[in-house]
């Protein structure tokens, strides 16, 4: 990652000398839906929107949600109860863990000098990620979340299981610029984040397409 | 452009203060974490009580009692335990509270209680706290602590320091005295040949008697030799004993003639109080043979009679027969003896004791 962080960072300086001429537009906004992995895989939507600074050199906005980005911490935290709530009755156990982030970031995209139509990019933002932490405990088939204090299960769930963060989130991200007809844009993409959690660094990556216009 | 930079990072430093933690409202509320103030708070399943289990009654004299749970289950280390006791099941009336008790390593955690009140019904609960997060007190659990029962050392009556006795004493105590609603009490006897008691030659525990209890060694002790004893009272039901009785000693002698006759008939020459004097001043004349005879009026008797035993051996002790039937009326043995002093003869119902050639012989009467 750091490597891609430095090219990004010497590409963009390099922006105003190399880029001699830029795609079309002074202005985009696209809406995106990508394929998100890391500890989990699950799906992440969104929009993305910005405006050139100089040819080649655009200042982007983002903003979306991840359905599910839960660590294995949490997981495991989520099992540990799971496991104290078996012993206490006999009826079966089951959890589910969900950590779904949405998140918004501003930062700088450069798009590299193509010789066709194709616009590939390289970009680096900064954001700040809202992390919920939904995990619900079920006892015989019946959500016995909002009870878990009371007899016979007597649990407190901390933050680690429950409640939201929101915390700094690091953007990278690449990806090709496709105009398709007139101002209609495929932008295919690739997007690293990373959201800088207490207990536990959550990565995730997200893999998909956006559909946009430039003006 | 300068400008645009300078909004994109005021953009950034907003996004930055703005990172922050907030819990769901119908969720517990967790505290600032011990390992940074950011840092995300357990989640606890309440510590399970153990022991004692739920309901039981506690001994009093079995206090101080031990609580025992089974370790909380913490999503995070540095597990540390509260324990409430109290004497309402909604823990409003608390008698202790034992907290930051260190988790135990095998997988429970206990703590001992200060004294309790006796004759009093407790409950007791508890909980755990680790990184932030103070969880809920576990199931609650009840017992009683039983009455107080007070039993005081029982007084020794015979023989008391510095007496003779036969090679297997009597040995007697006042029944101890109580406070409180004891249960049935037996008494251990302990013979050692030091006052220290750190070698014991003859124990024994038995069962109250009225008023007083006593004690005979099953085996003779060696003779002429000083022996110490004490007597303890016991309530084993609950779980009470007393202070041991104040030490006494006595001497074993040889055995007197009479104590003999006595160990054949199977019988305590002297089962209550114990006369004073040495054998060593009367013989004992013929016909002392244990036998079944047959009285003047036709009733069949072992012979000799406990009561004629008793007479002799008092006079073997040095009474003269006059005060030795006085004795044994003001000690509690019953006697219809008569002493005839102008022919040297005590009656009986039976029988007669008749001093002849020095010696008291034993004679069957012939009619009333």
């Amino acid at each position: 990652m750091r490597s891609f962080v430095m090219l990004t960072l010497g590409l963009l300086a390099l922006g105003r000398v190399a880029h001699a001429q830029s795609a079309a537009g002074k202005g985009y906004v696209e809406g995106v839906a990508q394929s998100a992995f890391g500890n989990v895989t699950s799906q992440s939507y969104g929009a993305e929107g910005g405006f050139a600074l100089t040819p080649g050199l655009w200042i982007f906005v983002e903003g979306g949600q991840i359905r599910d980005v839960a660590t294995a911490a949490i997981g495991t935290a989520a099992q540990q109860i799971a496991a104290s709530l078996t012993d206490v009755q006999p009826a079966a156990v089951a959890y589910r863990v969900q950590e779904p982030v949405t998140f918004g970031a501003v930062g700088l995209k450069y798009e590299m000098v193509a010789s066709g139509k194709a616009h590939p990019y390289l970009m680096v933002g900064g954001g700040l990620a809202r992390v919920k932490q939904n995990v619900t405990f079920s006892v015989g088939g019946t959500d016995v979340t909002g009870s878990l204090q009371q007899s016979p299960y007597f649990v407190t769930l901390g933050t680690d299981l429950s409640g939201a963060f929101n915390k700094p989130m690091l953007t990278l991200g690449a990806g090709v610029a496709w105009p398709v007809w007139k101002r209609l844009v495929l932008d295919f993409q690739y997007r690293y984040g990373r959201i800088f959690a207490d207990d536990q660094a959550i990565s995730v990556s997200r893999a998909g397409l956006g559909v946009g216009v430039r003006f | 452009m300068s400008d645009r930079f300078v909004r994109l990072s005021f953009a950034l430093a907003l996004g930055a203060a703005a990172c922050s933690k907030s819990s769901n409202p119908a969720e517990p509320s967790a505290t600032a974490a011990a390992n940074g103030p950011e840092a995300l708070t357990a989640s606890i399943a309440a510590p399970r009580p153990l022991a004692p289990a739920n309901n039981i009654q506690i001994r009093n004299a079995d206090q101080p009692v031990t609580l025992v749970v089974r370790n909380a289950v913490s999503t995070k280390s540095g597990v540390t335990y509260t324990f409430e006791v109290a004497t309402d099941s909604a823990f409003a009336a608390k008698v202790q509270t034992k907290d930051a008790v260190a988790e135990g390593t095998n997988g429970q955690t206990t703590v001992r209680l200060d004294a309790l009140a006796p004759a009093t019904g407790y409950y007791w609960h508890a909980r755990a706290t680790s990184s932030g997060t103070t969880g809920v007190f576990g199931p609650a659990y009840g017992f009683t602590v039983g009455p107080a029962i007070t039993i005081n050392p029982p007084v020794p009556l015979a023989p008391l320091t510095g007496a003779r006795t036969s090679r297997r004493p009597v040995l007697r105590v006042a029944n101890a005295t109580r406070t409180g609603p004891a249960g049935a009490i037996t008494y251990r006897f302990e013979i050692a040949p030091a006052s220290s008691f750190s070698s014991i030659v003859a124990v024994g525990t038995n069962a109250e008697g009225i008023n007083e209890t006593g004690f005979v060694p099953a085996a003779d002790l060696p003779v002429d030799t000083t022996f110490y004893w004490r007597a303890t009272a016991i309530d084993a039901a609950n779980g009470v004993t007393s202070a041991p009785s104040q030490v006494q000693s006595f001497t074993t002698s040889q055995p007197s003639a009479a104590s003999l006759i006595a160990d054949q008939l199977g019988v305590a020459l002297w089962p209550g109080p114990q006369p004073p004097g040495s054998p060593g001043h009367a013989a004992l004349g013929h016909t002392w043979n244990v036998d079944y005879l047959t009285s003047f009026d036709g009733v069949r008797f072992l012979s000799p009679r406990l009561e004629v035993l008793q007479t002799f051996d008092l006079l073997d002790r040095g009474f003269d027969p006059q005060g030795a039937i006085d004795w044994m009326k003001s000690n509690g043995y019953p006697t219809a003896a008569v002493y005839y002093p102008a022919v040297l003869a005590i009656g009986f119902r039976y029988e007669y004791l008749a001093l002849v050639n020095g010696a008291w012989d034993l004679v069957l009467r012939a009619g009333a």
